[in-house]
């Protein structure tokens, strides 16, 4: 039987119903700019055909693009390596650090060293690692994970990031002007740069035909970081990979755009070799994606450029908090990659939707979501991995729906039940009374057919 | 890990893959007929103060004017007067770093900047506040004649910059000035 974390861990997070709120409009927000910001380009859906078609045909060729890139990439002066799962990622990191006797990290976001676990892995052997987008800095420092990809701290009000920048880097107490705080970030996270004896960062293009790799941030914590540190560690899953150079052009237009709705992130960094006397690794890592590689329905869920647009406008990510998931990957995006890796462990997340299809809407690769998401409902219902609760109820259904004669009496049985006072029906049995308002209809589904049956008859 | 990588490829190897064509990029116009002004309010949108110039010349008096006189100024360019080599220890007390653009993309402000005559490549991104020069003949539609021009595999590092560094991670609100440029200028000219 599945384990049903996300109806409970969004059991948490919708104790406070302002914070949901807030929450909700802050994302909404943020796709609000998306759309502004893609209604300006006349050939967005041509673009996204293409992102769609570029990765498709990537992926068909994958073992060629992955060692064309290798070659070009060595060709270069940067190591390459190869790892199978988290372990030997974070093995290779581990060596490399160990090496150049490295103590302390910085690392830029990258999701892939979330998803291997990397930070305690490093910190268990006594290597520091700081964190330097801000985000997830914050997170860092309240022992937390991050709730959203590109926006890691989404779910902290700026009190209480104030309350752990006084405690770790002594700022006022009660300060929450978001100016204020920033500086004192920024005056702390540039002391670790300079002091830092590696760089990790992630890898959002990595081309084939050049050998070299392209990040993009906003706040410039790559550039600070790789370019300070006399190692670099770039982590990249493979199916990062991208044929051309020219490729790039199509890419870097969709990415910031459909994550935050800036036309390009302010800087989007190209890397191919290394400086004289330093060094530049790669790390190509599998994890699970070969596996997902070999799904037909769940293949094109490897087309995902980690823009977040799905998150930002998923009714149920809104509400329930990137945390509820518990995967490094959260929202819909999250649900259709993670039941891959462990279908028990993730059951619930594919769940996590209202299947509305506005997270296909947005995807600017045309991974279809909401399809995916039914797909995986089905192979986890066919496995048993359905909690109790929606097994019997969907069986109940099925019997029902399946004799007029019963959905007759259960119908009329709820008409009636729906007339009675709220007290009733709002019990804890009912989970669609919570925060909802069930309508009150006058007669039954087949009482009003049978009467505009008539009346079209006439 | 000589097996993990022959392990990854054999298992891509044999996932019978349908063969998928790569796409023909068609060529996408520019949204206004005027490259120059779209690009410059671009820059506007972003946050970044244009300057108007004939040439580099026209630069030092308005820096001077800037106030950056007794202050540690960098510059990629040859032919201007300040520091072209900088020791690494002294990176951090830069005030002003003053790049070479070459080249800017109307539709989204980005300028490419690449590590030729860049003795450290944390001068991209470390001094306080930062100028990029541009010459005004050198501005692209979009990201695809971008690329169509700029060769980054010819250069270990090459970034395009659009704006000063930002972050919204706490509520959403914008602040200017994360890790990189607190500010940056565009001076245009020719």
């Amino acid at each position: 039987m599945g384990i049903s974390t996300h109806p409970d861990e969004a059991k948490a997070f919708n104790k406070q119903s302002e914070r949901v709120t807030w929450h909700d409009k802050t994302l909404w927000f943020v796709r609000e700019k998306r759309d502004k910001s893609v209604h300006q380009l006349p050939e967005w859906e041509t673009l996204r055909e293409l992102a769609a078609q570029i990765k498709a045909h990537t992926l068909s060729h994958l073992d060629d693009y992955l060692l064309q890139f290798e070659k070009q990439a060595k060709k270069n002066g940067i190591k390459v390596h190869w790892a199978k799962d988290a372990e030997d990622h974070n093995q290779i990191v581990k060596d490399i650090l160990i090496k150049h006797e490295a103590k302390k990290v910085v690392k830029s976001k990258s999701m892939l060293t979330e998803e291997c676990g990397l930070n305690p892995y490093l910190s268990n052997e006594g290597i520091e690692v700081i964190d330097t987008d801000l985000g997830e800095r914050i997170v860092q420092l309240a022992k937390e994970k991050p709730s959203h990809i590109v926006l890691p701290a989404i779910h902290k009000k700026k009190e209480e990031v104030g309350e752990l920048f006084h405690q770790h880097l002594q700022t006022d107490k009660g300060a929450t002007d978001p100016t204020y705080l920033t500086e004192a970030a920024r005056q702390h996270l540039r002391e670790q740069f300079l002091t830092a004896d590696a760089a990790i960062t992630g890898v959002n293009f990595a081309v084939a035909e050049t050998g070299g790799f392209v990040v993009c941030t906003n706040e410039g914590n790559v550039d600070m970081g790789a370019n300070l540190a006399k190692v670099h560690i770039a982590s990249m899953g493979i199916e990062k990979i991208i044929p051309l150079k020219k490729h790039l052009g199509i890419f870097l237009r969709l990415l910031a755009r459909s994550a935050t709705g800036q036309p390009i992130t302010t800087y989007s960094s190209h890397f191919h070799k290394p400086k004289k006397g330093k060094e530049l690794h790669i790390i190509l890592v599998d994890n699970g994606r070969t596996k997902q590689l070999s799904k037909p329905d769940f293949r094109s869920s490897l087309n995902c450029i980690r823009c977040g647009a799905c998150m930002n406008t998923c009714p149920v990510y809104r509400r329930s908090g990137g945390h509820s998931y518990n995967y490094s990957i959260p929202g819909p995006i999250g649900a259709i990659l993670s039941p891959g890796k462990d279908l028990n462990k993730y059951s619930s997340l594919p769940f996590a939707s209202t299947l509305c299809g506005s997270c296909t809407d947005v995807c600017p690769v045309k991974i279809d979501i909401h399809t995916q998401l039914y797909k995986w409902r089905q192979i986890i219902g066919d496995k048993g991995h359905l909690p109790p609760s929606k097994k019997w109820s969907m069986k109940i259904t099925g019997k029902v729906m399946g004799h007029p004669k019963t959905f007759h009496i259960v119908s009329l049985l709820g008409t009636t039940l729906l007339k009675s006072p709220k007290m009733i029906l709002n019990n804890p049995f009912n989970t669609w009374g919570k925060d909802r308002d069930l309508p009150q209809p006058k007669h039954t589904f087949s009482h009003w057919y049978k009467k505009q049956n008539k009346h079209e008859e006439q | 890990m000589k097996n993990n990588r022959s392990s990854i490829l054999d298992t891509i190897k044999h996932t019978k893959i349908p063969e998928v064509e790569l796409p023909r990029i068609p060529y996408f116009q520019g949204l206004s007929y005027d490259i120059l002004n779209y690009f410059t309010d671009m820059l506007y949108q972003l946050g970044v103060e244009v300057i108007n110039g004939e040439n580099l010349e026209d630069l030092p008096p308005i820096i001077s004017h800037l106030g950056y006189d007794n202050q540690l100024i960098f510059t990629q360019f040859c032919e201007l007067p300040y520091r072209k080599k900088i020791k690494e220890e002294k990176l951090k007390d830069i005030s002003l770093s003053i790049l070479k653009g070459e080249l800017g993309v109307a539709e989204n402000g980005a300028i490419w900047v690449n590590d030729y005559k860049l003795p450290h490549r944390a001068l991209t991104c470390i001094g306080e506040h930062l100028i990029i020069a541009l010459s005004k003949k050198n501005i692209v539609w979009n990201m695809h004649e971008a690329y169509d021009t700029v060769q980054p595999e010819n250069h270990g590092y090459g970034v395009f910059i659009s704006g000063p560094s930002k972050t919204a991670d706490i509520e959403q609100s914008l602040v200017k000035g994360a890790h990189g440029a607190r500010s940056l200028k565009v001076f245009l000219y020719g």
